[in-house]
């Protein structure tokens, strides 16, 4: 890799044993701080994973590289360091199960793509029915994810004790687990790591990370991005404008004057006190509203549904805390004692077909890459590469195509509900 | 737990109430294009700070009611008052 | 009427384990509870539920509003428990096998008025008990977040909340100068109802039993 032709050390066993051995000094930033510059090709509002992802494919596939990615806070401090890490691609429709399918494979490789230990652990993601209905569903998933190559198959509850000793898969339970959807390459990945990773990685093509650089106004001629203005009083032009933000996205899209049918939602989760390693498996609840999965650390993140009520407030309530510890315990009696770390919430740009805005919008240089609800974190590195494509090539690509926003006042929506949206 | 005020019963937890979301006018069924009546349906103001919205109290007195709350910090105050 | 009496014709929403007795018709537990702090099965009580305006004539006549009882003394309904249990909606209790009366009574007070009102015999399909003893609020308190103070739930106030996660009418309906409270709910929410509440009166010492006299909702002697 090079940095502006100077160039960037690479992680490797090597240089961690020269380090640890006093060798080499300090290590290096991962990335820099710049002055912004008076104008880029390309500015990103947002600086998580798909924004950051966006500036990498830029930089890696188009040769694009006068990019600067604008993050109001601190890179990866909104949704990409706030959700609960899974990655899966046992999705519904084809278009679903395509889509995510190319974000799990580039997650595999994305370590070595990046130079970066990312920390993904492929050890398998299950979904549990608890009743006939939802079994069904579990079927036709498996057989619509075999078809389309993804490893994906129903499995009873002898083989879910096996995989999960500490599941109650009795019939004595208020939701009896009747079997499960197996998926073994899902798994959970460190999403700060993936942040990182990416924002090293467009750092050394030479994109501009700005933290602590907040957008308040987007400047449109003839219906024509120009450029935007920042919190601090610079002005940055630039021809295009990419929406990369989550919660924030309608705030963003407000200053452009381009409607969002998009709706705010907090969604809480919460970790627990760490513990040995005793479930090695990522163990998803969508009638309990729960999912579950133990860290390296040995930390239980839990996940819930997003808030009854839309919001941008990111506190915590003990309601929440009170429903997920019964659910949590429904499904695992045993965790009684475990105590809760903390809890905390990020926010859900909720749309009201459970899928994405992606591409252009009427004004022009003016892109979106928003309403990701409940599953933005496993589509970044996707929507990174699509959105790059979009941008190079002024057109969204095809696996992309069906979700632009021109689709909700042509009535062409993505029903991604049954599935996309785990707990909903 | 978040209490929100019920204008007939008081102050409540918000689990005793179902949100319907934003008070947005409706277009008149008979006159709106497909359009128009998508861009009522899905579109949304989303606005951070006050907005005047519809809540249900289903575990109370059963009643629809008109709020305004700050989406920020989820402060309130009746509907129909302008700071 | 007395083979009527006799034979059970109906069940409450509420089964205990232990004996059980008939009474107008209606069977419930023959358990006797004489504690300090006592749930009974109010079940065979006839229950009314009057719609109209919230302000009106029907208002008037049946004389209390949201949130207040009254007993009339006269009138059609004398003898009954009246509640205004909503905004423009009443739960209207008598004493068992008086349900024609008072519905014949609430439909001449819906004629007179001219209003577009309405009236239901709900009789079977809800659940009712009375709470009574020093220790309710506190019972209370564990399964419903209302504030049950004197000065926020007098005697005679009625609210609707969750009880239990069950949305019940509460009505303060002391005995003798004994905290007292009727809950009423959907039938197939009764019995749950009714075991929470009992789980939750454990370490006061909760006892179930029949209905005795000072039970009946309209205050007077069976």
């Amino acid at each position: 890799m090079s940095r502006n032709g100077q160039r960037t050390p690479r992680y490797s066993a090597w240089s961690l044993v020269r380090h640890g051995l006093g060798a080499g000094g300090e290590w290096g930033r991962a990335f820099r701080h710049h002055t912004p510059r008076q104008a880029y090709d390309v500015v990103i509002i947002g600086g998580g994973v798909h924004g950051l992802a966006t500036a990498h494919y830029l930089a890696e596939n188009h040769g694009i590289t006068n990019i600067a990615v604008l993050e109001k806070s601190y890179i990866g401090s909104g949704g990409s360091g706030r959700n609960t890490a899974i990655l899966r691609s046992n999705y519904l429709t084809p278009e679903g199960v395509r889509f995510y399918d190319r974000s799990v494979k580039l997650y595999e490789h994305l370590a070595a793509d990046l130079n970066f230990n990312v920390m993904f652990s492929q050890r398998g993601h299950m979904t549990l029915a608890h009743n006939d209905s939802s079994l069904r569903t579990m079927h036709w998933r498996a057989e619509v994810n075999k078809l389309q190559g993804v490893d994906s198959s129903v499995i009873d509850p002898g083989e879910i004790k096996k995989l999960v000793p500490y599941m109650d898969v009795s019939a004595s339970t208020r939701y009896p687990i009747l079997g499960a959807l197996y998926h073994p390459p899902g798994g959970i990945i460190r999403h700060d790591a993936v942040v990182w990773g990416y924002a090293r990685s467009a750092d050394a093509h030479g994109v501009h990370i700005h933290q602590k650089t907040e957008v308040v106004g987007i400047d449109v001629t003839s219906n024509r991005v120009t450029g935007v203005r920042t919190a601090d009083g610079r002005r940055i032009s630039a021809p295009v404008v990419v929406n990369c933000t989550a919660g924030w996205s309608t705030l963003i899209s407000d200053m452009v004057g381009v409607d969002m049918p998009v709706q705010t939602f907090p969604l809480q989760a919460a970790v627990t006190e760490p513990v040995k390693p005793f479930l090695d498996t990522v163990v998803v609840s969508g009638t309990l509203h729960t999912y579950v999965s133990q860290t390296d650390r040995g930390e239980l993140v839990f996940g819930a549904s997003v808030d009854p009520f839309a919001s941008y407030s990111t506190r915590g309530s003990l309601d929440f805390v009170e429903g997920l510890a019964g659910h949590v315990l429904e499904l695992m009696p045993a965790l009684s004692k475990m105590r809760l770390l903390r809890q905390w919430a990020g926010l859900c740009d909720m749309t009201p077909d459970y899928s994405p805005i992606m591409g252009l919008t009427p004004v022009e240089g003016f892109f979106v890459d928003v309403g990701w609800g409940t599953y933005g974190f496993k589509a970044g590195p996707v929507s990174g590469e699509a959105m790059a494509a979009c941008i190079a090539h002024g057109k969204p690509p095809e696996i992309i195509a069906a979700f632009g926003l021109d689709r909700f006042e042509e009535g062409r929506l993505v029903g991604e509900k049954g599935a996309a949206a785990v707990g909903h | 737990m978040m209490l929100l005020t019920c204008p007939n019963c008081g102050a409540r937890n918000v689990s005793e109430f179902r949100y319907v979301g934003e008070a947005k006018s409706r277009p008149d069924p008979e006159t709106a294009t497909p359009e128009q009546w998508r861009r009522y349906l899905y579109f949304h103001r989303n606005p951070a700070g006050w907005i005047k919205e519809t809540w249900y109290h289903g575990s109370g007195c059963r009643r629809y009611f008109g709020i305004e709350r700050n989406t920020v910090d989820n402060a309130q105050r009746p509907a129909g008052v302008t700071s | 009427m007395s083979d009527i009496a006799a034979a059970p014709i109906a069940r409450t929403a509420l089964s205990f384990p232990g004996p059980v007795r008939t009474t107008d018709g209606w069977e419930t537990t023959a358990r006797h509870a004489a504690g300090g702090l006592r749930l009974a099965d109010l079940g065979p009580l006839v229950k009314l539920t009057v719609r109209g305006p919230a302000d009106g004539s029907v208002r008037a006549a049946l004389g209390t509003s949201f949130g207040h009882t009254v007993r009339p003394r006269g009138g059609p309904l004398a003898g009954a428990l009246v509640v205004g249990s909503g905004p423009g909606e009443w739960l209207v209790l008598g004493a068992p096998g008086t349900g024609g009366e008072l519905l014949a009574g609430v439909r001449s007070i819906i004629a007179d008025s001219g209003e577009f009102a309405s009236v239901v015999d709900v009789t079977h399909g809800r659940a009712l008990v009375r709470l009574t003893g020093a220790d309710t609020p506190l019972l209370l308190s564990k399964v419903c977040a209302v504030d049950l103070a004197d000065r926020v739930v007098p005697d005679g106030a009625a609210f609707r909340s969750s009880v239990a996660r069950v949305v019940t009418d509460v009505v303060r309906d002391d005995v003798d100068g004994t905290r007292s409270y009727l809950l009423h709910c959907e039938r197939s929410s009764g019995q749950y109802l009714a075991d929470s509440l009992v789980d939750a009166g454990i370490e006061y010492g909760i006892e179930v039993g029949a209905p005795t006299e000072h039970d009946d909702a309209t205050g007077h002697p069976r």
